[in-house]
């Protein structure tokens, strides 16, 4: 595991976010993980039954979160299952999202150490 | 469209109007005439330039009339093209300006 | 007419409350969005998916919609769509949120409806910025809409008070005679906003009056002064007054109410069947054609007077042109719309123009529609300067005119006091102080068609009454006035007894009955007076001289008979008159 977080969260984007968010922050947070959790569910189920759009739209709501929440790597990888799903395709995906939940649980412990 | 005015030494008052003479040159021609610094002993409008008039620019021509004093009024309408010299005539103006 | 102002919203209000409809599924990039929003101070709905959407926009009307491209269930561009649907001509900006960057997406969005883009991550500033610049578009729209409508509801106010005015003035400015056979006319039904008019009347006498005005100016202002004009044309010449006369009156009531710089250009045309001819006069208005059937030949009359409203009645001329007119004679009356009427290249139709289709046009009936047709072909249909209006009238044989003239006749002498007696009796106090002729020569005007007779009627009543008043009320003696001292010196004495007069009278009997086309007119004037020996003054009448005695000679050329009864205070004339003038 990395030990700099600046790979994988703008950490000073991150603090103007906060600051908006004022004390939904927390609330941001914890919503993401959950929601991004489940999404990684879906990916997976995606994938398994080589389910090509819902590879897609699953990803492409993904990289939209990630990238709102300053999670730059976590948003690329989203983007090329989006890719993938929008060629039409699922094989190699397993691969990536293999990759992308590394990312995630990575990236979930800088947002908490972050609150 | 466009009209001027130029007060000559002679106390006199031209006023060039230039394009079609209608309802559009309304307040530019009463500018001609109402703003000036005294008051003319004569008008001379020239129409040169002028190259059409319809029956409002007719109108004009009697409210310029009556400010300058109705049936005391020293007004010339001068150079006018054929056109307009006959729409002059049709309306009998010669008996109301002095037309050359 | 109260004129609403149109309401203009200032374009920038700063700290503006907007009602922001808010739709992603992401729950965590709502969050982000939904917080910035409300920070900027406005309120915020939420949906998690296109229906949703729908649903909140139904209810809440809110004034922004940001809307996630990708979501379950109903998706952006469907929700975007229908939103669209329900805004109707209200604007409601949707702004898309996407992370989409391909050009077909994006354009999938606009073509959804969609104005704007906002790309993920969100961007506060940006976001700021976008909001402010479509509430200002959104106040754009409103107050557009709401001029466009002030805009409509005025002008539709404008066609319905010009609907009213028009039946006003239809109801002033019946037809006439603009139908009779011998007329052909073309005049636009609202016309009279363009300043045109046209009136054609019956005189009592026989023949026709056309009358053809263009004011100056367009909408009510050129229509206002058609009203005086067709009341003051049909109401004269009903009476039989001559055109003079009618355009006399015409020219001091535009004179006195008109704003000086509106006027009339007009023409007037006076038709006489049985002379075969007629007289015209032209004030600012193209020349009439005169088309003569047998040679074809093609006559000018000229304008040759001011416009009606210029100048003070002492300054107005009347001469007028006699034409003498064969049967199928064609006169044509226009005004400027149809010489002025411009092709594309500008040029005027003209009066060379009007010539050729005349001389191309063998068959003289079909003149006027050739005229109309040609007009219309150079000018094409496109907008019109001003209005197409011309009149052509014919002189034929009246009995030609069918049946048309001997109703309309008929009910034209039929209207007004014909079969009718009266006596009226001026005692000392009236014979002092009222001039009874005005009054009597009034009354008998009313009698159809004895109008143009009025001068002479006007002299019988004059040298009666003065007769009446002067040598047999006032005892005065005509012998006085054979010099030109005593001739003085009877008018200080007439003055001095009338003053003084309290006793005796002057009657009038007048009675009218209807012949054929005309009538007959008996007047008797009887005064309280001794008499005289009118027998004696017959015989010497014709050797008079002087400055007196000139009266009755005078009635009596005017007159079937002129009757003095005994016992010489009572005088009788009978007065025949015909409509064939």
């Amino acid at each position: 595991m990395s030990t700099n977080p600046e790979r994988h969260v703008d950490v000073s984007a991150l603090q103007d976010l906060k600051e908006i968010m004022e004390s939904e922050f927390e609330t941001l947070i914890d919503t993401f993980i959950a929601d991004s959790t489940n999404k990684l569910e879906e990916l997976a189920a995606a994938i398994a039954a080589s389910d090509a759009d819902a590879l897609r739209k699953v990803a492409h709501s993904l990289k939209g979160s990630s990238s709102n929440i300053c999670a730059g790597e976590l948003s690329e990888l989203a983007r090329q299952l989006e890719f993938m799903g929008k060629e039409g395709t699922t094989s190699g995906a397993a691969a990536i999202l293999q990759q992308l939940r590394g990312e995630f649980i990575t990236v979930a412990a800088i947002l908490q150490k972050n609150i | 469209m466009a009209i001027w005015s130029t007060e000559a030494s002679s106390g006199e008052l031209t006023i060039k109007i230039q394009g079609r003479f209608d309802f559009s040159a309304h307040q530019e021609f009463r500018d001609a005439y109402e703003k000036v610094s005294e008051e003319p002993k004569g008008y001379i409008v020239d129409m040169k330039e002028t190259t059409y008039l319809d029956s409002s620019a007719l109108g004009m021509l009697l409210l310029l009339r009556d400010h300058a004093g109705g049936d005391n009024s020293h007004i010339e309408i001068v150079n006018c093209n054929p056109d307009v010299k006959k729409i002059l005539t049709i309306s009998n103006f010669e008996q109301l300006f002095t037309i050359r | 007419m109260d004129t609403a102002p149109l309401t203009v919203a200032s374009p920038e209000e700063p700290q503006e409350t907007l009602r922001i409809l808010i739709a992603d599924d992401n729950d965590s990039d709502r969050l982000i969005l939904q917080t910035i929003v409300r920070k900027e101070g406005h309120t915020v709905y939420t949906a998690r998916d296109g229906q949703e959407a729908i649903d909140i926009f139904r209810e809440q009307s809110p004034d922004i919609v940001l809307l996630d491209a990708l979501m379950p269930n109903v998706d952006g561009f469907e929700a975007a769509r229908t939103i669209k649907a329900l805004a109707g001509d209200d604007l409601v900006p949707i702004i898309f949120l996407t992370s989409l960057r391909d050009a077909t997406s994006l354009a999938d969005c606009l073509a959804a409806g969609g104005l704007d883009f906002l790309s993920k991550p969100y961007n506060r500033i940006i976001l700021q910025a976008k909001i402010k610049a479509f509430a200002s578009m959104r106040r754009l729209h409103e107050t557009v809409q709401r001029q466009r409508d002030e805009i409509s509801l005025h002008n539709d106010r404008l066609i319905h008070e010009q609907e009213v005015a028009k039946q006003v003035f239809d109801n002033i400015a019946h037809p006439g005679c603009i139908d009779a056979p011998n007329i052909k006319y073309l005049l636009s039904p609202m016309a009279v906003f363009n300043g045109d008019l046209v009136l054609a009347s019956r005189k009592p006498s026989g023949g026709m009056y056309v009358f053809l005005g263009d004011f100056t100016g367009h909408g009510l202002p050129a229509a206002i002064g058609a009203m005086p004009v067709s009341e003051i044309f049909y109401g004269m010449a009903q009476k039989g007054f001559s055109l003079q006369d009618i355009l006399r009156e015409i020219n001091k009531k535009l004179k006195r109410i008109l704003p000086v710089g509106v006027f009339c250009c007009a023409c007037m045309y006076d038709l006489s069947f049985r002379k075969r001819s007629a007289e015209v006069w032209v004030g600012g208005l193209p020349d009439i054609l005169v088309y003569r059937k047998k040679t074809r030949v093609i006559e000018n009359l000229p304008s040759r007077h001011l416009p009606l409203g210029v100048v003070d009645n002492d300054r107005f001329k009347t001469e007028t042109s006699v034409i003498p007119l064969d049967f199928g004679d064609k006169v044509f009356l226009w005004s400027d719309g149809i010489m002025e009427a411009t092709n594309d290249r500008g040029e005027m139709f003209g009066e060379d123009r009007v010539r050729d289709v005349i001389a191309s046009t063998p068959d003289a009936d079909a003149i006027f529609s050739a005229i109309e047709a040609a007009v219309e072909k150079h000018a094409g249909r496109g907008e019109q300067d001003d209005d197409y209006t011309m009149v052509e009238v014919t002189m034929v044989n009246e009995e030609d005119m069918g049946e048309y003239f001997s109703d309309r006749g008929k009910s034209f002498l039929a209207g007004g006091p014909k079969d009718w007696s009266m006596t009226y009796e001026l005692r000392p106090q009236t014979l002092r102080e009222f001039n009874p002729l005005p009054l009597i020569t009034h009354l008998l005007m009313e009698v159809p068609g004895l109008r143009p007779h009025s001068g002479k009627i006007y002299t019988i009543l004059s040298e009666l009454y003065s007769n009446a008043l002067e040598h047999g009320v006032l005892g005065l003696q005509s012998d006085l006035k054979a010099s030109a001292d005593g001739f003085a010196r009877y008018y200080l004495e007439r003055t001095k007894k009338l003053s003084d007069l309290y006793a005796g009278s002057v009657k009038f009997h007048i009675d009218h009955h209807p012949v054929k086309d005309g009538g007959v007119l008996t007047i008797v004037v009887e005064d309280t007076g001794p008499g005289f020996d009118f027998k004696a003054r017959e015989q010497a009448s014709h050797k008079k001289e002087g400055y007196s005695g000139r009266g009755i000679p005078l009635i009596r050329t005017m007159c079937r008979s002129v009757r003095y009864l005994e016992p010489g205070n009572k005088v009788e004339v009978v007065f025949d008159w015909h409509v064939d003038v």
